[in-house]
């Protein structure tokens, strides 16, 4: 007894003396007036496009505000050529350019002249195609489903590409429902709660180089992989897959900021640097601009897959197990759990909220136009 | 009989013995005068001139003691009494009206009574028994009586110079004494006594008076008549902690006679009294607290020197080196403290025998086993226990030392409830064995082997393990006086592993090793008494394996990759000589030159020229086979010290020295971490060469106690690596895309006050250092900070460390440390921004923030066992606080995006103080 009550003492003096103490911390700038420019957008060089350019803010770390839009620029493309278009502000800091396409062969640079009055210029950059995308693949693979891309570009001039990427899933709620509880009252349902459409976009930044390949192929590139026990394959999965080629100073580009901002947290951390791209003021160097200016053409792709398609997986629905409980109407009403359907005139069969409402996962319940 | 034996003791102990009885009374004279900041010795003029008195005393004694006092016609007792009030300075005036003055204790100027009656002396006479004691103890000593004859006898002597040479050894326990400095007065000549304890001195011949002084050890003289070459070895006593009366004075003169700047020795007992955070005590910590030492954070035992990368430090474990100087995550060292003698940290002016490193030289040397009887020692600490046994194999020829620590965190870790607990595992061993063979005269072989392990786990299916394997074979011999050498035959291997078994599909196993082997030989070569010469030759072999990943288990999907392994021959020739050119010119020139070859078998691949390398650019691979050499490196190393003695008691030194390192660690973390990889300079990554200027002036106090020094040094480096944004280092094929080239630069002050004896003592140092790099060439993937210097992760400008000791008696001492450091230099997110949807970081340039400053405050108190002679076991505890004043110092900061949010946190090792308890024994 009195040992046993050592030994414990002594672990615990133990993880006193090797437990470290975290504190939250403030860096010294945090407060920092400096507030940088965000490009992102690009020049479509596809024929009848709309060009879009989002000017923004950097903010302060613990600003929780959507970025500031920079409103109220001047924003032009010249080519070297010396052709200027100017670009249109459609929402706030949102620039447009429709009917022009740029020349394969010429270059061009961006040029935003702020409300301030300060002058941002990129690097000229060429037009650069993006040839199409030849498959989205998908295989069953680890008990889950790997989703690759694969292209090739014939004249092997490309070398460089980036992906994205939309998902959107279909899902059901464990019940269907006919009543809810609106303003304390029991009513019919008017909406069906019961088909949901879930999407994510991709936030890793995804890049892959062909160069040291005999030829400009890029065979099963992974893009993501999916367990086999994922809501987002319990029904049917889309994925519209986003490729734009690049130049070697965009691949660079993105493809160091991914390596500082993803996958950050682990032992093997490298040192975080600063990563600047290809648009600088005009007169102050130490005034930097996030983003990076390209010019070139989308090539789209949309795969289904269908939960008929895959093994027979057991799809965790996140909620854990329905139960479901005949509750009173009084009970009903001071619980508020999801209603599956009335029993008696008095009560009804119930289970949890999530259960019977799939928005409660995050989908939506409007059918996607590509559906 | 007896008692004319008594009576010429006593009169030949007359300096240095004790004793209260005042002289007997006669008629005083009276003085007057204005004796105002007087030196002793002019004072004692003026009352000579008075008086019929006549001062007896040491100069030497009195020389930093100055009298300020005024009188009118009082008594010369009077006087004196006044004079020495409250000094450590007594006087004794005897019947021929001799004055004599003495340090500490009283001359008695007359016998007791009953003397010469024969009978036993009253108990109650102190002094007497004292005096007897002391006799007693001196008849152990007789060989400072004793008159050696050195060489063949002639008559008369010869005239010339013979050469001296010989062993220190301690007397009890036979182990060699090294650094203890061996010199006769006039003409003022010596030398200090080498690791093996060997000594070589060459003295015109002829009667001489040959003194010896070591730290730790009884001062000790030799009388010798030297006739020729000759040998003479000589046993030193351990001071005894117990006696009041041996003040440590070793190597007092040393910072200022010596030729080495840059240099700091510690002995196991400064280190023990250095209060660490588990208790124990760690030779690193030690190191740390040195002026010009840096170490990034608290769980780091890699040390910065002089604005050095941590893997520019060459650590010798007696002679092979270690790679990973670190236990569990740093919190110990890798040394066991009851296996080392000492250490050396060469920071400049690193002597032309060692090389293959930038920045400096920690050379950590192994006890010698006892040669006379069994003893052991050992220490049960908070989570460590360690266990040290030593002994003849054959008396008085060949001695083992053996030593083994462990820790009992596992078992610990089991003891708690918390799952989280019980599924992390933390541990380490290490195993030593030191055997010393004394063959005969000339010859003598030393064997090292080392072993240490880690192994760990935190609550994770992540686990690592990594092992340091060292072994070395010494032999020593003796050609002549003149001339001996030692051939050394080292291993030393490295390896780590990270495995990962808890998905069996993406189980693996990730090993790294390194195995380095060198031969060398070395030869000290004593011409004449103005010159040391030193030469050798060394090869090292090194075989690295990069990186192996392979699949764990049969399930296993992980392809195998594996980073083909690399080998290289670094070989090196040297010579330095020491020349004295007069007693106060000294120089030190050693030139080394080092020849590298990386060698086959190894693919090579070739970029692009002029442009950055990259994955993008190799236009094409050459295979060499195996044993060709692929690339080869090669330059000169100087080692340039000079030295100027400004008085008896001030010097300035001179130093410049270039240093090249053909193997360097590859990391990104700040800190030493088990994952860190080497490579070898190879066609890509070029040698790192560096150059340090460095000037330094030197001081003693009173009577050498307290000594001071300045040093300042500038350093550049070149070929340093940093990294590119975004490196991969682990199973990088092509490392050489990864790496920027930098250029380094290193400047700073380093002050030092240092009072090693005394019931206070301890060291108080400041550094102001800058570490600063720069990524200038064009070719390099990556201009960081736009191509201007920026400070590199070590760079912390102020650094104040005080190391403080206070014995309170014999029993009892109180050590409180100080650490202040400005906080290292750090890369922070200063905005954040959504781009094309997703939010980003934007880090400021490369380490343009620091962290929070830091300031730390430790405590311990040694209590020893009770001292006499005869116990079972000596015991003593320590019992310490580390981080009294449980200050949250950052060790890290990162960056967390929870929600919406991106929130900052730091991490302290230590958020409260760390109390301790350690048991040490030896028997």
């Amino acid at each position: 007894m009195t040992s046993r009550f050592y030994t414990k003492l002594v672990g615990w003096i133990l993880i006193l003396v090797v437990s470290s103490c975290i504190d939250p911390y403030r860096p010294p700038e945090i407060s920092s007036p400096d507030s940088y420019l965000v490009v992102s957008g690009f020049f479509n060089s596809a024929p009848g496009t709309t060009s879009t350019i989002q000017l923004a803010r950097t903010q302060n770390l613990s600003d929780n505000k959507a970025p500031t839009a920079e409103t109220k620029a001047q924003v032009t493309i010249e080519s070297q050529s010396k052709a200027i278009y100017t670009l249109k502000e459609s929402t706030a800091g949102s620039y447009t350019l429709t009917g022009v396409t740029p020349q394969v062969g010429d270059t061009y640079r961006l040029h935003i002249k702020t409300a301030k009055g300060l002058d941002y210029y990129s690097d000229y950059v060429p037009v650069v195609t993006t040839p199409p995308i030849d498959s989205v693949s998908w295989r069953v693979e680890n008990d889950g489903v790997q989703i690759s891309a694969n292209t090739h570009d014939p004249k092997n001039s490309t070398h460089y590409y980036r992906w994205e990427y939309d998902a959107t899933w279909e899902y059901y709620s464990t019940f269907t429902s006919t009543h809810e509880i609106k303003n304390n009252q029991i009513v019919p349902r008017q909406e069906d709660v019961y088909t949901c459409w879930g999407s994510e976009s991709s936030t890793n930044i995804m890049t892959f180089s062909t160069v040291r390949l005999s030829q400009d192929v890029v065979s099963r590139f992974p893009l993501t992989f999916i367990p086999g026990t994922s809501l987002k394959i319990g029904v049917r999965y889309s994925m519209l897959v986003r490729q734009f080629a690049l130049t070697q100073e965009a691949f660079t580009y993105y493809d160091q900021l991914g390596k500082i901002t993803q996958n950050i947290g682990s032992i093997f951390d490298p040192q975080p640097t600063q990563i600047v791209g290809n648009i600088h003021s005009l007169t102050n160097a130490s005034d930097l601009v996030m983003g990076f200016f390209r010019v070139g053409n989308i090539e789209t792709k949309r795969i289904f897959i269908s939960k008929s398609q895959l093994p027979n997986w057991y799809t965790n629905n996140g909620i854990g197990s329905c139960d479901t409980d005949t509750l009173s109407t009084a009970d009903v009403r001071m619980n508020q759990p999801g209603i599956i359907s009335p029993y008696t005139s008095a009560s009804y069969i119930t289970t949890s909220q999530p259960c019977v409402d799939c928005r409660l996962r995050g989908g939506v319940i409007q059918r996607p136009s590509f559906w | 009989m007896t008692h004319l034996y008594r009576i010429t003791f006593l009169w030949l102990l007359l300096i240095g013995s004790s004793g209260t009885i005042l002289a007997q009374v006669i008629p005083d004279k009276s003085i007057s005068g204005d004796f105002s900041n007087l030196r002793f010795d002019t004072f004692v003029e003026r009352i000579e001139a008075q008086t019929p008195y006549r001062f007896f005393y040491n100069p030497a004694e009195v020389d930093s003691f100055l009298v300020d006092i005024r009188v009118e016609n009082k008594p010369v007792r009077t006087v004196l009494q006044q004079v020495f009030n409250g000094s450590r300075y007594n006087y004794a005036i005897d019947a021929q009206q001799r004055v004599y003055v003495t340090v500490d204790r009283v001359i008695r100027t007359d016998l007791p009574i009953g003397f010469f009656r024969g009978g036993a002396p009253s108990g109650s006479d102190t002094t007497l028994n004292a005096y007897l004691t002391q006799g007693a103890r001196k008849v152990q000593a007789e060989p400072e009586a004793k008159t050696y004859e050195i060489g063949k006898r002639t008559n008369p002597i010869r005239p010339g110079r013979s050469t001296l040479a010989g062993f220190v050894r301690n007397v009890a326990s036979g182990e060699p004494v090294v650094g203890a400095a061996i010199y006769i007065e006039n003409p003022r000549q010596g030398t200090v006594s080498d690791q093996f304890g060997y000594y070589s001195i060459t003295l015109p011949r002829g009667r001489h008076d040959l003194k010896l002084r070591s730290i730790g050890m009884k001062d000790t003289r030799r009388r010798i008549i030297l006739y020729g070459d000759g040998k003479l070895d000589i046993d030193m006593e351990d001071d005894v902690i117990a006696l009041k009366e041996v003040v440590i004075e070793a190597e007092k003169d040393k910072n200022i006679s010596g030729l080495q700047m840059g240099q700091e020795r510690i002995d196991i007992k400064s280190i023990k009294q250095v209060p660490t955070a588990l208790g124990e005590a760690d030779l690193l910590r030690v190191i740390q607290t040195l002026p010009g030492v840096k170490t990034v954070g608290e769980s780091s035992t890699g040390l910065n020197v002089r604005g050095g990368a941590t893997d520019q430090n060459l650590i010798l474990y007696n002679d092979a080196t270690i790679y990973n100087s670190s236990h569990l995550f740093g919190f110990f060292s890798a040394f066991n403290p009851d296996m080392i003698k000492s250490a050396e940290l060469y920071k400049s002016a690193i002597p032309s025998r060692f090389g293959g490193r930038l920045a400096s030289v920690l050379d950590v040397q192994t006890r010698d086993g006892n040669k006379k009887k069994f003893v052991g020692s050992g220490g049960i600490g908070l989570l460590t226990g360690r266990l040290t046994l030593e002994g003849p194999i054959f008396k008085d020829k060949t001695s083992f030392i053996a030593g083994v620590r462990s820790t009992y965190s596992d078992w610990l870790l089991r003891q708690l409830q918390s799952a989280s607990f019980q599924n992390s595992k933390a541990s380490f061993y290490d195993l030593n064995l030191h055997v010393t063979h004394e063959a005969n005269e000339k010859n003598t072989v030393y064997f090292t082997g080392y072993l240490s392990s880690d192994k760990f786990r935190l609550n994770s299916d992540t686990s690592y393990q990594y092992q340091n394997k060292t072994a070395t074979l010494k032999w020593k011999h003796i050609f002549n006086n003149k001339l001996y050498s030692v051939f050394t035959g080292s291993y030393s291997g490295y390896t780590y592993h990270v495995s990962s078994d808890k998905n069996p599909v993406n189980a693996y196993d990730l090993s790294f090793g390194i195995n380095q082997s060198q031969v060398k030989a070395d030869f000290n070569f004593f011409p004449t008494n103005q010159h040391t010469v030193d030469f050798g030759i060394s090869s090292t072999y090194y075989k690295l394996s990069p990186g192996n990943f392979q699949p764990k288990g049969d399930k296993s999907l992980i392809v195998p990759d594996v980073v083909p392994d690399e080998q290289g021959l670094e070989s090196a020739i040297y010579l330095g000589d020491r020349f004295d050119i007069s007693p106060k010119l000294s120089i030190s020139a050693g030139l080394r030159y080092s020849f590298y070859n990386y060698l086959g078998p190894h693919a090579v691949y070739q970029y692009v020229p002029g442009v950055p390398k990259s994955e993008n650019t190799i236009i094409d691979t050459l295979n060499y086979g195996s044993g060709k050499s692929i690339t080869n490196y090669q330059g000169p190393e100087y080692r340039i010290a000079l030295r100027y003695g400004l008085s008896s008691t001030a010097s300035i030194k001179l130093s410049f020295n270039r240093t090249r390192q053909y193997i360097q660690m590859l990391s990104n973390t700040t800190v030493i971490s088990p994952t860190d990889i080497w490579k070898l300079s190879d066609t890509h990554i070029k040698p790192q060469v560096g150059d340090q200027y460095a000037i330094g002036l030197y001081k003693n106090n009173r009577t050498n106690t307290i000594e001071m020094s300045v040093e300042a040094y500038y350093k550049t480096m070149q070929n340093r690596l940093d990294y590119r944004s975004g490196a991969e280092l682990i199973l990088n094929h092509h490392i050489e895309t990864d790496v920027v080239n930098a250029e380094g630069k290193a400047y700073g002050v380093e002050f030092l006050v240092k009072k090693l004896t005394g019931k206070l003592n301890g060291w108080l140092s400041y550094t102001y250092a800058r570490t600063l790099l720069r990524t200038a060439d064009a070719t390099n993937n990556e201009i960081i900070n736009k191509g201007s210097w920026y400070p590199s992760n070590y760079d912390k400008p102020h650094d104040v460390t005080l190391v403080g000791n206070y014995k309170i008696n014999r029993r009892f001492s109180l050590s409180l440390n100080f650490t202040y450091s400005t906080g290292r230099p750090i890369t922070l997110p200063v905005s954040k921004y959504v781009l094309d949807g997703v939010p980003r970081l934007l880090y400021s340039e490369r380490n343009q923030y620091r962290i929070p400053d830091y300031y730390r405050t430790d405590f311990a108190m040694n209590i020893e066992g009770n001292h006499k002679v005869k116990k079972l076991a000596h015991s003593s505890w320590t019992i310490a606080v580390y981080n009294l004043l449980g200050r949250h110092n950052p060790y890290s900061v990162y960056f967390k995006t929870e929600g919406y949010r991106i929130n900052g946190y730091q991490l302290s090792i230590f958020g409260q103080p760390i109390p301790s308890v350690t048991y040490n024994f030896r028997f």
